[in-house]
């Protein structure tokens, strides 16, 4: 903004008068308090991003890329013109959702809301021509918001049986004997799991924002741009088919793990360079393929130089114009130039002048000021204490369960504890209990941020779910909150029982989700996480994103549990809750009464 | 105007016809002229990459699925009998990833757990394509019968319907029908269930004429003689012929004089036999001779009249082929008890026997035994030590040396002692509680020896000797009621001191 403001300065003390100065003076700061009012909230969106979406970790170079394409493209003083009316609606949908946003505490609508009135602002200022220019970045802007419905959990999902799948039918081929279950690669003694960083969903993020950013750089046609984003997921995708496969045969054929370490992080960045080269490759492959039909006369008999529908209806399709051009010798920016049509005028170094102050303006800059002054008032609003965990203090130790519980007598305990950020829990503490023939696997899983839905871990493992019920009545589900239960089966044919649920930081069992996969929250779960909402209406408030700990009870086997041995393991789990929650309990009474 | 308007619409589509493949032609050469060559070879890259990717999933369904469950089956097999349990346990498992009800992925993943160790998930997985109760897949259904039958511990009734329905159910499967029925044969006749047992082992003989002698066996054990014959007559003429292929086979010699045996035509089945001597390896022939002249005799012996001379005879043809022929060395023993002339010529027989080197344990048992019985102590310990000696686990051999140190003068009750427990862990023969009673009584622990002899007494047929003993311990454990119960006892059986 400061940079753009510089340049306004410059170029309006060159061209305009001091009438239009105050005028451009207050455009600037209608632009610099729309895009402040979003600030706090969209911060809070960057933590969110930072801290929750470790694939969304690249958005401070996209912010940086978008931040050049703006100076790059940045107008010049032009002749006055009305804001046309989208400029308008742009911004009153980005001053609604900012207020929705204020309103829910929702940094997600914020950010939209960001990208709406940032379009808002191009729509008023830029000349009317201009948009073939920022249109492009505008897009761009876009991928600094997340889908809805954690749609970009389900498209990693996807990646990773995508090309776990492909990988697996490329060591059939290549004779290598294997077992892909779910996610996880097993070789004759080894297991490998093909986490979200294998499934590339990293590295297509990564190369979709390189190849969007290339395109509106290098100002691709629209059919070319389209084909080049598509072919960057595909050959970010055949990367990290590549990769998986290469780890597999390098364990099976050579007995070399690649699988972690300094060789694994190597071979991420081949792959990566890789999926760039046949990226690369790609660009001169559609260069050929989409370049428009340019004649020379030299080269062409009389008959292929007569005017042709055909070359002009293709050289329309590839974003050159229905035209047909002509040439003595065809150069590289021949492309470039067919590329933009030549029957409208260049935008280029074209900025509208605002003209006389309207009364709107005033409107504008008092409505998204307000908000942006009641995002900053809820952050002082009091409220409950935080419920995030420190989790040097809340550890959980193998004494915090007795060697006999509820009749199951333990066997082994196994504590883990894995990298920071990953979307796996950080700690787990593993127990092996047994009674009779019935073994169960007990764990709790910690940090996680609100409800952590373990049916996708397990999907990820080969398993799929047959049954999936939330116990939420508290008849049943006993004094210390609902949980879930569910049935599995895999594909070797072996059965599973789980039992699993989360408590929060202060003890409270976390409400579960019925349908985790695409749970949208109802306005009253957002305004309960409102500052401003529960300070006005009374409310006891829910953080944004509380610390939980997730528990869970586990038994398979080769036959299906009977009735009686379900009701085993759901007494178990119970009694395993009540334990762990009276140590927790216990922990958090002797922080409490530390000075 | 009609009529015009269509005619120009005729036209126009004419021309169109004629003049689309000239400016297809025209658009064809203007695009090839116009493209840049470099820019397809730098992308040719991406474009040979593109394609082995796309081609990658057509390939691998070349193959179906069907045909990879089976490479699959047969890699997890042969790793198996390699003993890489790692490698089977990922085949089999992708089997049931091809194949989600394939019973082979379920067995072989049974038999991976198996070599695995882990018995109840073997059994597990076996059960899943075996129930006990329907039918399911035969190798499954064998493999449960087989660990069945492995248990140490005797089937419960149940159990045994169990096995049953296994062993039929894997019977169905070629692969494992004559055995499963050879077993089911073996169950039906542990059940005294005879004809059961003859119609699996009839089945078995369509497809293995081998196992005709067995079954004619079978009838003769089940007291069916006509049929015994008339298939022991099919089994002769089977094994005549085996012989007539393979001469220098001795088994198929052996089943052709069994079958003889069975049809009681020794002297044929001798004659078969004997021309078998001149085999590179006569020793089974001579064993089998052995066996032929045992029956031979046991079929002409009467229980009530037996011809001990005759007797002897034929345990001399016996021991001259088969001189370690435990029943005719035990049949020679019960002839040396005594003092007639009989006796006295098995006597000479087994120091024969003894001389020659032949089965010197039983000899030296039966020896022992007759001089104890005739009260020569030194000279029945002296064969006793030598049949233990030879053989430490014999409980008769035990037994004996223990009776034999107890009643010797001085008698050395601690080995004694020692000798009858270690038989009593061996054997659960009532004598040997007979003879550990006495020595306890001797030793003076009467409460022990009362509780020994009165399980003798309860197992063995009334014995004075033993109500004396016990007489004489209820006197001294002050029971003097049924002292003189037990001492009237005995001098009503009034029996001389019994042969051991």
């Amino acid at each position: 903004v400061s940079a753009a403001e510089i340049v306004i300065e410059n170029t309006a003390s060159e061209v305009v008068g001091p009438s239009s100065r105050r005028s451009v003076h207050f455009s600037v700061a209608l632009a610099v308090v729309v895009l402040a009012s979003h600030l706090p909230l969209v911060l809070l969106h960057f933590y969110h991003l930072w801290m929750h979406r470790p694939h969304y970790q690249f958005f401070p170079l996209l912010l940086a890329a978008i931040a050049w394409l703006a100076w790059q493209r940045w107008p010049q003083w032009s002749l006055p013109a009305p804001a046309p009316w989208w400029s308008t609606g742009l911004l009153a949908t980005g001053w609604t959702v900012l207020a929705a946003a204020t309103v829910l505490w929702s940094p997600w609508l914020a950010a939209i809301a960001l990208v709406l009135s940032i379009g808002g602002l191009i729509g008023r200022y830029a000349a009317p021509g201009q948009w073939r220019d920022w249109l492009p970045v505008w897009l761009v802007m876009w991928l600094v918001v997340p889908p809805p419905f954690r749609w970009d959990f389900q498209l990693i999902f996807w990646l990773q049986s995508s090309t776990s799948q492909m990988a697996s039918r490329l060591l059939d081929l290549l004779r290598v004997l294997h077992l892909m279950e779910g996610h996880v690669l097993v070789l004759p003694g080894h297991r490998m799991l093909v986490d979200e960083a294998c499934s590339g969903v990293n590295s297509v993020l990564v190369l979709l924002v390189l190849t969007a950013l290339f395109v509106v750089t290098a100002s691709r046609p629209l059919i070319w741009s389209v084909l080049l984003l598509l072919s960057s997921v595909a050959w970010a995708w055949a990367a990290n088919v590549v990769r998986i496969t290469t780890i597999a045969l390098a364990q099976a054929w050579y007995q070399v793990d690649l699988s972690s370490g300094w060789r694994h992080e190597l071979l991420g960045y081949i792959t990566i360079s890789l999926a760039l080269i046949w990226l690369i490759s790609t660009d001169y492959c559609l260069a050929f393929f989409l370049r428009p039909i340019i004649l020379r006369r030299v080269d062409l008999s009389e008959f292929a130089l007569e005017d042709s529908a055909l070359s002009r209806a293709w050289n329309w399709f590839v974003g050159a114009g229905a035209k047909m051009y002509w040439g003595p010798v065809p150069s590289e920016e021949d492309d470039q130039v067919a590329s933009e049509d030549p029957a409208e005028p260049d935008p280029e170094g074209q900025l509208v002048d605002p003209g006389p102050i309207r009364p709107g303006t005033y409107v504008w800059l008092g409505a998204f000021g307000l908000f942006g002054l009641l995002q900053l008032a809820s952050f002082v609003v009091p409220g409950q204490p935080a419920l995030v965990a420190d989790l040097d203090s809340i550890r959980f130790e193998r004494e915090d369960l007795p060697e006999e519980l509820g009749g199951w007598t333990l066997v082994e305990f196994q504590p883990e504890e894995r990298a920071l950020r990953d979307r796996v829990a950080l700690y787990s503490d593993e127990w092996l209990f047994r009674r009779g023939p019935l073994v169960c696997r007990v764990s709790i899983d910690y940090p996680f941020s609100d409800w952590h839905e373990l049916t996708v871990c397990y999907r990820g493992t080969g398993w799929q779910v047959i049954d999936r019920r939330p116990v939420i009545d508290w008849q049943e589900s006993g004094p210390d909150g609902p949980y879930v239960q569910v049935a599995l089966l895999r594909q070797s044919g072996e059965y599973g029982w789980l039992v699993f649920g989360l408590f929060n930081q202060r003890g409270e069992a976390v409400t579960p989700l019925d349908a985790p996969e695409a749970h949208w929250p109802s306005v009253w779960e957002k305004l309960t996480r409102s500052p401003l909402a529960c300070w006005l209406l009374g409310l006891r408030r829910r953080e944004l994103a509380e610390t939980t700990y997730q528990l869970q009870v586990f038994a398979s086997g080769t036959v299906d549990l009977s009735p009686e041995q379900k009701d085993e393991v759901r007494e178990f789990f119970l009694s395993f809750r009540a334990a762990v929650l009276a140590a927790h309990r216990g922990r958090l009474s002797q922080m409490e009464r530390r000075p | 105007v009609k009529k015009k308007r269509r005619h120009e619409w005729f036209r126009k589509t004419i021309f169109t016809l004629w003049v689309f493949p000239e400016a297809v032609l025209r658009f064809v050469i203007q695009y090839w002229a116009t493209r840049r060559w470099l820019s397809l070879v730098l992308g040719l890259p991406a474009i040979v990459c593109a394609v082995a990717f796309l081609v990658v999933r057509p390939w691998h369904s070349r193959t179906p699925a069907v045909e990879r469950a089976r490479q699959f089956d047969q890699q997890g097999r042969r790793a198996l009998e390699q003993g890489d349990l790692q490698v089977a346990a990922v085949s089999f498992r992708r089997i049931s990833f091809l194949d989600a009800r394939s019973p082979a992925a379920s067995y072989g993943m049974g038999l991976t757990a198996e070599r695995q160790g882990d018995l109840a998930s073997a059994r597990s997985w076996m059960q899943r394509i075996a129930p006990d109760t329907e039918p399911g897949y035969p190798p499954a259904h064998h493999w449960l019968a087989g660990e069945m039958m492995r248990r140490e511990t005797p089937l419960e009734l149940h159990e045994a319907s169990i096995l049953e329905h296994h062993l039929l159910q894997a019977a169905r499967s070629p692969a494992f029908e004559a055995e499963s029925r050879v077993n089911l044969t073996r169950l039906y006749l542990l059940r005294g269930e005879p004809d059961n047992a003859v119609r699996q082992m009839e089945r078995v003989v369509a497809q293995r004429p081998a196992m005709l002698l067995d079954l004619a066996r079978l009838h003769a054990q089940a007291g069916r003689t006509a049929e015994a014959r008339r298939v022991a007559v099919k089994a002769g003429e089977f094994f005549q012929a085996k012989t007539a292929e393979e001469p220098s086979q001795p088994l198929n010699r052996q089943a052709w004089a069994s079958s003889l045996v069975l049809q009681e035509r020794y002297e044929d089945a001798v004659r078969v036999l004997s021309e078998g001597l001149n085999l590179p390896d006569p020793e089974p022939i001579h064993k089998a001779l052995g066996a032929v002249y045992l029956q031979w005799l046991t079929a002409t012996t009467k229980p009530d009249k037996p011809d001990p001379v005759r007797q002897l005879e034929f345990l001399d043809r016996i021991l001259q082929h088969d001189a370690a022929n435990e029943r005719a060395l035990l049949v020679l023993a019960s002839l040396a008890v005594g003092d007639d002339q009989t006796a006295e010529q098995a006597v000479a027989l087994l120091n024969q026997m003894l001389a020659r080197g032949a089965a010197p344990g039983a000899i030296h048992l039966a020896l022992g035994t007759r001089a104890l019985n005739r009260g020569e102590f030194e000279v029945g310990l002296m064969h006793l030590e030598q049949a233990q000696q030879r053989n430490p686990r014999i409980p008769e051999v035990l037994n004996n040396l223990a009776w034999g140190l107890a009643h010797q003068d001085p008698p050395d009750l601690p080995r004694a002692l020692q000798l009858a427990e270690t038989a009593q862990k061996m054997s659960k023969h009532p004598e040997i509680h007979d003879t550990l009673g006495t020595i306890l009584a001797k030793m003076g622990r009467p409460r022990e020896a009362v509780t020994q002899l009165e399980t003798a007494l309860r197992l063995l047929p009334p014995r004075a000797d033993i109500h004396r003993t016990l007489g004489d311990l209820y006197e001294q454990l002050g029971n003097a009621g049924l002292a003189d119960e037990h001492r009237r006892l005995a001098e009503k059986l009034q029996s001389a001191p019994r042969p051991r």
